[in-house]
């Protein structure tokens, strides 16, 4: 009876410590689990994957460390899968101490993608080099003989200044491209500044070049424009040939995605924003003109945005559903924590939801769905022994009151 | 004066926001949206009353050495040494906000993400612990009402496991069953025999299709989900929705004043 009696009070500092072996025990060990995918969750893959390459989505940051368990493994999948997709993002949040999270995720992604696409980005950046080279070797052995036909030897120690400055040219494309796994956006800066500097460069030199040489023979003078303006255009190809590449093997801040930081006043900027997005955000979270960003050209307001995530520990998803999708016909997909999850069902099923990815286990979905296991595929066996935990002290409890209740009557 | 202004401002802005809600054309679609961008300015002042209130709260408690002072003390000087740190990073970087990224971490964002974020975390994990203690504790099947509930709660808790699933439900079907025989015992024979039926049935069941059981699991949790919830909790949702309405026009109308004082 002693027994039964302890059974219906267990110490809860039992039960914390059982809680701690039932998370902590899983997590040491990798488990392989097989996932059925809710349709809440393929609807919102759905929504995402049939988006054409270039559309724009909107992830907005409704949480913070409280819920980063449930919402960073969504957000970190869901910009994943946007980036595969090349898909643009704009990230904004309501919570000021969740945005950060949002721009980690981002930023990880952006990392990652550009990881993976190291080599092709790198064969690239190489392939478009050996033209440049192989056109101004053309170039380079016509001015010679040129020049070995008019004056050799000034001509030459020009030429050999402008070469000069071709390879420091490239040395500078290649110094920067080493660290543009982290610094896309600045890598970018590089490039453009070294291609600057070189054209200013250039220029000075060809005029003292064609100054030398224009009182000996004008004939001369015009081999070397023409030959310059050759130049100029391998130039400009080698330098679309790099952006090009960039754009296609490149996640980039300012051109791929962009975080336009945090305002208050939630319901205020939802409805705004359907108008124009500037009226709100005219500068990035970086303090960056956003007129000045790339990638918000072509973006104003809710007509010009394919997809809505919120990810969200409270009632933020419904205000995004009443302002942006009841007046804009916004298309809105909801990743929330377990807790949320049920109070946004009725929306599912109006369809003012496209999808949901609910708690832990919506997060686990979509990166089953995405094939990349992440934060939240690791951690749904620790959720899992903690409900079974749960579940069976829920039992454990019921059973020996049962128990109780019986000596009681018995008793009595 | 005092009383009636603010009634006539809310009264005007209230009627005024309707209207262009219907009207989105010029001039009115230019205007809502400037009233928009006051109210989020607006927001923004909100935060300075809030960190107005909270120094004079924790500043009196500090001065006066009230219970507790110790913590107000800890809240001041996780006040004052965020915005220092803040106001130094944005001296050495430009902005504070640009140490968000991965490698250039200044002072602002090392006490968000090594201070903030794992005390906010740490608040949250603690809740595991005391969800466990509380549920043994109050999810007892005494009645019709908390059977029910209990055993809704651990369908949706099974569905949502990623393993484990035969063991949870076979210990659901060992309570189902024993509150049936608890039940039968206490002479209330239909009851019980309808709980220790569906005991044992889902106990056979689950041991007889075991892969079935794995796949309808989610599915159960599903349509839990989709039907009974979702029908409760619409009800809520119109419910609430026309008590704010109702509450916007009292507001709009002057009759509900509470919003400029008590009485």
């Amino acid at each position: 009876m002693k027994f039964i009696k302890w059974l219906t009070n267990i110490d809860r500092r039992i039960i914390f410590l059982l809680m701690i072996v039932a998370v902590l025990v899983p997590m040491l060990f990798t488990i392989p689990i097989p996932f059925e995918v809710g349709e809440p969750v393929q609807n919102a893959f759905n929504a995402i994957d049939s988006l054409k390459p270039g559309s724009v989505i909107m992830l907005s940051v409704d949480y913070d460390a409280t819920s980063y368990p449930e919402c960073q493994p969504m957000i970190v999948a869901i910009t994943d899968h946007a980036f595969r997709k090349d898909l643009r993002i704009i990230l904004l949040g309501h919570i000021p101490t969740g945005l950060p999270l949002g721009q980690e995720a981002l930023e990880r992604a952006a990392a990652e993608y550009n990881q993976s696409h190291k080599a092709e980005y790198k064969q690239a950046v190489k392939r478009a080099g050996e033209e440049l080279k192989r056109h101004t070797a053309g170039y380079q052995e016509a001015l010679k003989s040129a020049a070995a036909e008019f004056d050799q030897e000034y001509t030459i120690r020009h030429q050999e200044t402008l070469d000069s400055l071709v390879s420091d040219y490239l040395e500078k494309v290649d110094s920067a491209a080493v660290k543009f796994q982290k610094h896309t956006f600045e890598y970018w800066e590089a490039v453009k500044y070294a291609g600057e500097e070189f054209n200013r460069h250039a220029a000075g030199h060809r005029k003292l070049l064609e100054g030398g040489v224009r009182e000996k023979d004008p004939g001369y003078v015009r081999i070397l424009k023409r030959a310059a303006a050759e130049y100029d255009k391998h130039i400009t190809g080698y330098q679309n040939d790099l952006g090009r590449a960039a754009d296609q093997y490149l996640k980039r801040y300012g051109i791929d995605f962009v975080n336009l930081g945090y305002r208050p006043g939630v319901v205020a900027i939802i409805v705004g924003m359907g108008r124009e997005i500037r009226d709100f955000y005219h500068k990035d979270y970086q303090n960056i003109n956003v007129d000045s960003l790339h990638m918000m050209d072509d973006v104003h307001n809710y007509d010009d945005i394919a997809t809505l995530v919120s990810f969200a520990h409270g009632t933020a998803v419904e205000s995004w559903i009443a302002y942006a999708g009841a007046r804009f016909g916004q298309q809105i997909i909801g990743g929330v924590t377990g807790v949320v999850a049920p109070d946004l069902y009725p929306y599912l099923q109006s369809g003012q939801l496209a999808g949901l990815l609910g708690g832990l286990k919506g997060a686990s979905e979509y990166e089953s769905l995405i094939k990349k296991k992440g934060l939240a595929s690791r951690g749904m066996p620790a959720q899992s022994t903690a409900h079974i935990l749960v579940i069976l002290l829920i039992v454990i409890g019921s059973m020996a009151e049962f128990a109780l209740d019986l000596y009681k009557r018995r008793g009595t | 004066m005092k009383r009636t202004l603010p009634l006539v401002i809310t009264f005007l802005a209230g009627v005024f926001v309707v209207v262009t809600f219907f009207i989105p054309r010029e001039p009115f679609g230019s205007l809502e949206q400037r009233m928009l961008v006051w109210a989020s300015i607006l927001g923004g002042f909100t935060l300075l009353l809030g960190i107005d209130s909270l120094i004079k709260h924790h500043g009196r408690k500090l001065a006066r050495g009230e219970k507790d002072w110790f913590y107000s003390l800890v809240t001041l000087v996780g006040l004052f040494g965020t915005l220092a740190a803040g106001i130094v990073t944005w001296v050495k970087y430009g902005t504070p906000l640009e140490l968000a990224s991965l490698d250039k971490v200044g002072g602002f964002f090392w006490v968000y993400k090594w201070i903030m974020v794992p005390l906010q975390g740490t608040m949250f994990a603690l809740l595991a612990f005391f969800i466990a203690s509380a549920a043994y504790r109050a999810f007892r099947a005494r009645t019709f009402d908390a059977t029910l509930l209990l055993v809704a709660a651990i369908l949706v808790m099974i569905g949502r496991l990623s393993m484990g699933v035969i063991p949870a439900t076979l210990v659901l079907a060992v309570l189902l069953t024993a509150a049936g025989i608890h039940r039968l015992l206490i002479r209330k024979p239909v009851f019980g025999a309808v709980l220790a039926a569906a005991g044992v049935s889902l106990g056979a069941l689950v041991l007889a299709f075991p892969q079935d059981a794995i796949r309808l699991a989610p599915q159960v949790q599903e349509w839990l989900m989709s039907v009974p919830q979702t029908a409760a909790r619409r009800g809520i949702l119109i419910g609430v929705t026309l008590g704010t309405i109702a509450m916007s026009i009292r507001i709009i109308l002057g009759i509900e004043r509470t919003y400029i004082s008590s009485t």
